[in-house]
């Protein structure tokens, strides 16, 4: 079944072999190991895959899904530092000093420090027929979420961890437009998400049920005694923990939100037309909208009278459920590896999960460190995010801000936070290249590279300060290697080269933005 | 505001009479002549409209004449009395007044409705429950194409137009996806490159060498290149839509606005998909369905009242992933259900009817958890109308292991 190494060069490498590499790129590595077989399902999802150019592969591999693209130099450190030790050290960002950006954050959003009675009593719902300053409006608290997660992707050190805060934030998605959800998202991405992004997936499963958030959002916190709601109890089993082919039945969620009821959030108060949020916007468990009969679910008998304990206790058993383990390493290698993963590399994941008690860093590591992961160059594509981050983060891009950015993700149609649907955004390429998306996609990198960027600038020339290529040759290789960091197939090459006149001729500066836009544009640039 | 009521009742009344008098008047509509695309078979046009979320059709099509309704819903139900008294489409059902404009419509002979019917897989998860039925293998997820994109395959057409399927939207509807290349497209009017004009000509033609191979992205982006240069010439001058219809001016609104400009730019269009969410109403429903409904019922009104002289040769279904719990929970709003309703519109629909068997709301009669059984598969109607309509005998391939039991809906095309 499997295809010998030999066929597989054959068939993908040899076809599309690049006629002579140049002198930056690292010869192919003398003996990959077996290549595996990275169906992609049958027609038509299936990639051609790119053409291999050796280890620059892996390289650009590494910082395209353990970080958001390199930025200048970020290449040749991994190259210099090797990509296991670039792995290890971004597996413990504890270690990676980050306070420069931190400090940025603080001074720029402050909300992200706030409590959710805070946010509700400085940032109100306004009165009807009333324009206060938006600043003093709850939208500000939503803008400053999605601009803070930009300004992190961008500029953070500890990027894998913002690869991980991003799956996470997915995995456990929330709408921020529902409710009171604007007041409480920001609690939700520092106190869940991000406190336990790299930590135990039990921890993370009990905080996020606990979130005031996702309590509000998938309405647990209206889940009550007699008439439940099981809009939570599906999904953390369907969504959250065990996958819709999990092993559950529909009777298991009615018993499920049987457990669930009486969990809640204490709300903000109104009193004489003001409203009191002191100690608003925590969980709370009220015993008397508890159904403190008993129930059978998975199989488990909760005896009556369990209160909080029989949710308390089936979070448990849901993040050890052996589905779980098999659901969420599937999940995680289909991010970092490929949109058909490979099944061993899921199964050994699987197993690393239930091991380690679904430790995440572990299980990463174990990912991580695979010959699959570093071997699966052109297996991934870049969602919006992810291209639109990396594009400004290859031009070295300096923003005021990024509300301009979080607008274009809202058009590429992965706006942050504001997904209505708990799925959480698609991580599979087909989901995210058609018509509409190249066109967006194209319309950025002209934007960018035009310096049409609202409130942001790249300066082109400025990367090109210590280089001396003149002839569109020269020039359209160097943008090659500082954007794509891999040499392209010859016609692919001459493809760069047509628009702007012989590769001998002198290139025209004027045009360096036609040759990035381009660049940025091209199918090379949209692999992750 | 009242003229253009008016207007579209005369219409109404017109339609009335050529959908059940076209045999006797001297009615010579063109077919639809595709012109740049002449290979475009002969079938309706297929608009394909998806309420996602899982719309309750309880009460998009309420069923007044069952006691266990009113029980079920102490809050939620229509009422069949006063001045909101829901407005009866026959002795046992009646639609929200909301619906007012689709019920001038099934009044007219064009929207035909159909009750209790669904998948009959019992999945309670929206995004399976969507997959399925987009798929059109309920219970099957070996087959990866949609049932739009095998119907699309098996036509075996000349049409190569890159608006043979449209999908309105940043993501492409999973009917759609299979190996006719499908183009998404979110509005005629932003859909074109946006830079110094001078240099965008060349900045295209080195797009179009970059992505000339035949992998998926590089399929992609030649679909795209060609939509933008078809495009560019219908977006300059701005839409008027016939026969004074009025379009919410909402995303799904322009969506169908856009729909209807395609089809009457006569550029090989067969089938478009375009999506309304907001139907998962668990909670506050009353706070959250009427404006949904007011949208859905303004937009078909004018989509219809657009494509009148069109509107023989176009068939409308609307299909959502499952209905509500019958019994209405304590936030006011329901859970997940199974069956629910379908909306079949256009010129040659034996509308003014509500098909299907009705099971009954009575305890014993529901399904699973308390839901509306199915009496129809969501493939017997749109068998019937790919047959029927879209002129494709080959349902085996477009509902792989079903046999589509017709109920009489559509018509055979001339």
């Amino acid at each position: 079944m499997q295809l010998t190494r030999r066929d597989f060069l054959k068939d993908a490498m040899f076809a599309t072999a690049i006629a002579g590499l140049p002198d930056w790129a690292t010869a192919l590595d003398e003996s990959p190991p077996a290549l595996p077989r990275f169906d992609t399902g049958t027609y038509p999802w299936h990639w051609t895959p790119p053409a291999r150019s050796g280890q620059n592969d892996a390289i650009i591999t590494v910082l395209n899904r353990i970080a958001f693209g390199p930025r200048p130099g970020d290449f040749e450190r991994v190259q210099q530092i090797g990509i296991d030790a670039y792995i290890e050290e971004q597996l413990a960002p504890e270690t990676i000093d980050d306070s420069a950006l931190e400090a940025q954050l603080a001074q720029r959003y402050p909300t992200l420090k706030m409590s959710a009675a805070e946010l509700w009593q400085n940032y109100p719902q306004p009165a009807p027929g009333t324009r206060p300053d938006p600043k003093t409006t709850p939208q500000q608290v939503i803008t400053e979420l999605q601009e803070a997660t930009l300004w992190r992707a961008l500029f953070s050190q500890r990027q894998l961890f913002e690869v991980l805060v991003d799956f996470w934030s997915n995995h456990f998605s929330i709408f921020i437009g529902k409710d009171q959800v604007k007041w409480l998202k920001t609690v939700d991405d520092r106190e869940v998400i991000r406190r336990y992004a790299l930590g135990k997936f039990k921890d993370l499963l009990l905080a996020s049920a606990q979130s005031p958030a996702m309590l509000d959002y998938l309405d647990n916190r209206l889940n009550v005694k007699g008439v439940p709601n099981e809009n939570y109890a599906r999904e953390i089993m369907e969504l959250h923990t065990l996958g819709v082919d999990g092993g559950y039945t529909q009777q298991d969620v009615a018993e499920l939100a049987r457990a669930f009821t009486g969990w809640g959030i204490k709300l903000p108060t109104r009193r004489a037309g003001r409203l009191d949020a002191t100690g608003a916007g925590v969980f709370e468990f009220d015993p008397k909208k508890h159904d403190d009969g008993a129930k059978r679910i998975l199989g488990i008998d909760l005896p009556a009278g369990g209160g909080i304990n029989d949710a308390l206790l089936m979070i448990d058993v849901l993040a050890k459920h052996p589905s779980t383990a098999r659901f969420l390493a599937r999940k995680l290698v289909v991010r970092f590896v490929a949109d058909t993963p490979p099944d061993a590399l899921v199964q050994r994941a699987a197993e690393a999960f239930t091991q380690t008690e679904g430790d995440i860093r572990q299980v990463l590591s174990v990912i991580l460190h695979s010959d699959e992961f570093k071997h699966s160059f052109g297996q991934k594509i870049k969602r919006p995010f992810e291209f639109v981050v990396s594009a400004l983060r290859a031009l070295d891009a300096q923003l005021e801000d990024a509300r301009a950015l979080a607008r274009t993700l809202q058009v590429m149609g992965q706006g942050l936070f504001l997904l209505p649907t708990p799925d959480g955004y698609p991580d599979r390429g087909t989901a995210w290249i058609n018509t509409n998306a190249l066109l967006a996609r194209w319309n950025f990198a002209l934007q960018v590279a035009a310096n049409r960027l609202p409130r942001g600038k790249v300066n082109l020339a400025d990367a090109m300060k210590n280089v001396s290529a003149r002839t569109v040759g020269e020039v359209v290789d160097f943008w090659i290697k500082h954007l794509l960091h891999r040499p392209l197939p010859d016609q692919d090459r001459q493809k760069l080269i047509e628009p702007f006149g012989k590769a001998s001729a002198r290139f025209e500066m004027t045009r360096l933005p036609e040759l990035v836009a381009l660049i940025l544009a091209s199918p090379h640039f949209q692999y992750r | 505001m009242d003229d253009t009521l008016m207007t579209r009742r005369e219409l109404l009344r017109r339609t009335g009479v050529l959908t059940l008098g076209a045999m006797l008047l001297p009615f010579d509509l063109p077919r639809l002549v595709l012109a740049p695309h002449a290979a475009a078979p002969a079938g309706d046009v297929l608009v394909c409209v998806f309420l996602r979320g899982a719309a309750d059709g309880l009460t998009l099509v309420a069923p007044l004449g069952d006691r266990d309704y009113f029980a079920a819903r102490p809050t939620l139900a229509l009422t069949d009395k006063g001045a909101d008294a829901a407005l009866p489409l026959d002795t046992f059902f009646g639609v929200p007044p909301v619906l007012k404009p689709l019920k001038e419509i099934f009044d007219a002979g064009a929207l035909a409705i159909v009750h209790a019917i669904g998948s009959p897989d019992p999945t309670h998860s929206h995004f399976d429950a969507m997959d399925f039925m987009e798929r059109g293998t309920p219970g099957e997820k070996s087959i990866p194409t949609g049932w739009i994109a095998r119907h699309l395959q098996v036509m075996a057409s000349r049409n190569t137009s890159p608006f043979r399927a449209i999908g309105m939207g940043t993501v492409l509807q999973q009917s759609l996806r299979g190996p006719v290349p499908a183009t998404a497209l979110q509005s005629i009017a932003d859909f074109h490159l946006q830079g110094d004009t001078k240099r965008l000509e060349t900045f295209q033609q080195a797009l179009a060498a970059l992505y000339s191979g035949d992998g998926w992205i590089e399929t992609q982006g030649t679909l795209t290149l060609q939509t933008m240069r078809d495009l560019t010439k219908l977006a300059s001058s701005a839409y008027t839509p016939a026969n004074g219809a009025t379009y919410p001016d909402t995303p799904f609104g322009k969506a169908m606005a856009n729909v209807a400009q395609l089809i009457k730019a006569e550029i090989g269009v067969e089938v478009a998909c375009v999506d309304l969410g907001g139907w998962d109403t668990h909670v506050q429903q009353e706070m959250q369905m009427p404006r949904l409904m007011d949208e859905l019922a303004k937009t078909f009104a004018a989509f219809y009242t657009d494509l009148l002289d069109h509107i023989e040769h176009i068939t409308l279904v609307t299909m959502t992933e499952f209905g509500r719990r019958v019994k209405e929970n304590s936030g006011q709003g329901t859970d997940h259900g199974h069956g629910s309703v379908m909306f079949v519109m256009g010129g040659s629909i034996n509308g003014g009817k509500v098909y299907g068997d009705w099971p009954g709301l009575a305890a014993d009669k529901l399904y699973g958890p308390g839901d509306l059984a199915i009496t129809t598969d969501f493939r017997d109607v749109l068998g019937e109308v790919v047959q029927k309509r879209l002129r494709n005998a080959n349902l085996a391939t477009v509902f792989p292991n079903y046999t589509p039991a017709f109920r009489g809906i559509a018509r055979e095309t001339a």
